[in-house]
């Protein structure tokens, strides 16, 4: 479920790298100022996507100042004020991460199951912290979980095999954000990103799943092989639905990094996953 | 008969006040006394009667509930479904679908099944009922714009209203003018005189 929402470095301006590398270390600093030194363990750069999507539709401009890595100290960083929208992504990341090992530890493999469980021990207690500091986000995380589970028992269709993950976007993308205040395209934004990565995550582990027999929503195609087109579809339409809600918003800041995500980072993620094996015609 | 809707240039999930301001504009537009002598005012008598007539038509349908006599492709039977979709009652909507029997459906019941998942974000399914309803009907332009458009997301994952990047910018107008220019200069004519 991470590491496909990334920017695509080639494109990005040096200052916009520079803002980009900068909301994540400070994603960082936040995960440790709120749940321990442990917590940075859980950082990533999908929840400093989520950082800057909130701090972009917010009018009160972000500001950065220089600093240095705590943990390597020769290195400068640079840290941005966006401390709501980093704290929120702090709670966030902590419960989905709780969630996704939860998850392996009920269904992954022997050896993984094993390998998951001391970590799920030591994260627990960072997930009632956040449950705690954040209500709202760990109610439709442990709602998420639970359609999840559901609809993998259930064998479900792509869409509806989606839908939890979408759901779960969606809350995080509208956040506390009243109705009229672009709620619906929020919404729209990101129950559709939701999709997008369900099926990201779902086309790059297909093989994995096909193998040791785990749910993934995509059947075979006609010759028994992996789906490329079908998902490659399935990522599009998605993705279109994103940057049409995406258009719609008011952006005040960072627009260029998140557009760099929509228009290159992610379309260049659906290649990847869908990419035909080696020696095969596409 | 024509379709009245079309007549009068509305959608027919359009609510009576719509239908009655759309008239009111219709018929001062083509109302014989703006014409006086004009040699269409022929033509602006015979457009009036026709919009009187849908007028009239598109009321009485709608008092008798827009079941009787109806035989309009986008009248009565998906009627209340149509206007749900288009007011964004869309579980209400779906309900409704799912209650018609699956031999009765037609070209509309798909369109309309992929306009409600469509809406939900059920973006695979919705495309899936949008090509049936074009296979059933494939002379029907509003199933056919509502396939294309998914369709253009599908292959190329871009938003398609506004183009993101790509298009020509006032530097590629400048840029493209100077080398015509030179063109012509190299070939002993001139484009641009002061340059």
């Amino acid at each position: 479920m991470f590491g496909y929402v990334r920017v695509f470095q080639p494109e990005l301006k040096v200052r916009e790298w520079e803002d980009y590398r900068g909301a994540y270390c400070s994603l960082c600093r936040a995960l440790g100022k709120r749940y321990g030194v442990g917590a940075r363990f859980l950082l990533n750069y999908d929840f400093t996507v989520l950082a800057l999507f909130h701090m972009a539709l917010t009018c009160a401009p972000v500001t950065f100042s220089k600093g240095r890595c705590p943990f390597n100290p020769l290195k400068k960083c640079r840290r941005c004020h966006g401390d709501d929208a980093l704290a929120f992504a702090a709670d966030a990341a902590v419960l989905l991460s709780y969630y996704k090992l939860k998850d392996d530890v009920t269904d992954g493999r022997f050896l993984k199951r094993l390998s998951r469980r001391p970590l799920l021990w030591l994260v627990a207690p960072l997930k009632r912290r956040a449950a705690r500091l954040n209500p709202a986000v760990a109610e439709s995380m442990a709602g998420y979980y639970a359609a999840q589970q559901t609809a993998e028992r259930e064998n479900a269709s792509p869409d509806a095999a989606a839908h939890p993950t979408a759901t779960l976007m969606a809350a995080l993308t509208v956040r506390d954000t009243a109705a009229g205040e672009e709620r619906d395209a929020r919404a729209r934004f990101g129950y559709c990103l939701g999709r997008w990565i369900y099926f990201a995550d779902a086309a790059d582990d297909w093989e994995d799943d096909r193998r040791n027999g785990g749910f993934n929503p995509f059947p075979a195609d006609e010759n028994g092989k992996k789906p490329n087109v079908r998902m490659r579809e399935a990522l599009n339409s998605s993705l279109a639905e994103c940057l049409t809600a995406w258009h719609l918003l008011t952006r005040h800041q960072f627009d260029a990094i998140l557009q760099n995500i929509l228009q290159y980072g992610m379309p260049a993620a659906i290649a990847r996953v869908t990419a035909p094996p080696n020696g095969e015609e596409r | 008969m024509t379709d009245p809707y079309k007549v009068l240039g509305i959608s027919p999930d359009a609510t009576d006040d719509q239908v009655k301001a759309a008239y009111r504009e219709m018929a001062r537009k083509y109302h014989p006394d703006q014409f006086g002598d004009n040699p269409l005012s022929d033509l602006a008598q015979e457009k009036m009667q026709e919009i009187n007539e849908a007028y009239d038509t598109i009321v009485r349908m709608r008092k008798e509930g827009g079941r009787a006599g109806n035989n309009y492709s986008h009248g009565g039977r998906y009627a209340d479904i149509r206007r749900m979709v288009s007011e964004g009652r869309i579980e209400d909507a779906d309900t409704l679908l799912n209650g018609i029997p699956a031999v009765t459906r037609d070209a509309e019941w798909h369109f309309l099944k992929g306009s409600v998942l469509y809406k939900r974000g059920w973006l695979e399914d919705a495309f899936r009922h949008f090509s049936t309803a074009c296979r059933m009907d494939p002379t029907n332009a509003e199933y056919r714009a509502a396939f294309n458009q998914m369709s253009r997301g599908r292959q190329t994952g871009t938003y398609t209203t506004t183009p993101v990047g790509g298009g020509c910018s006032a530097c590629d107008v400048c840029n493209t003018l100077i080398c015509a220019d030179c063109c012509c200069e190299c070939m002993g004519g001139d484009l641009i005189h002061c340059c």
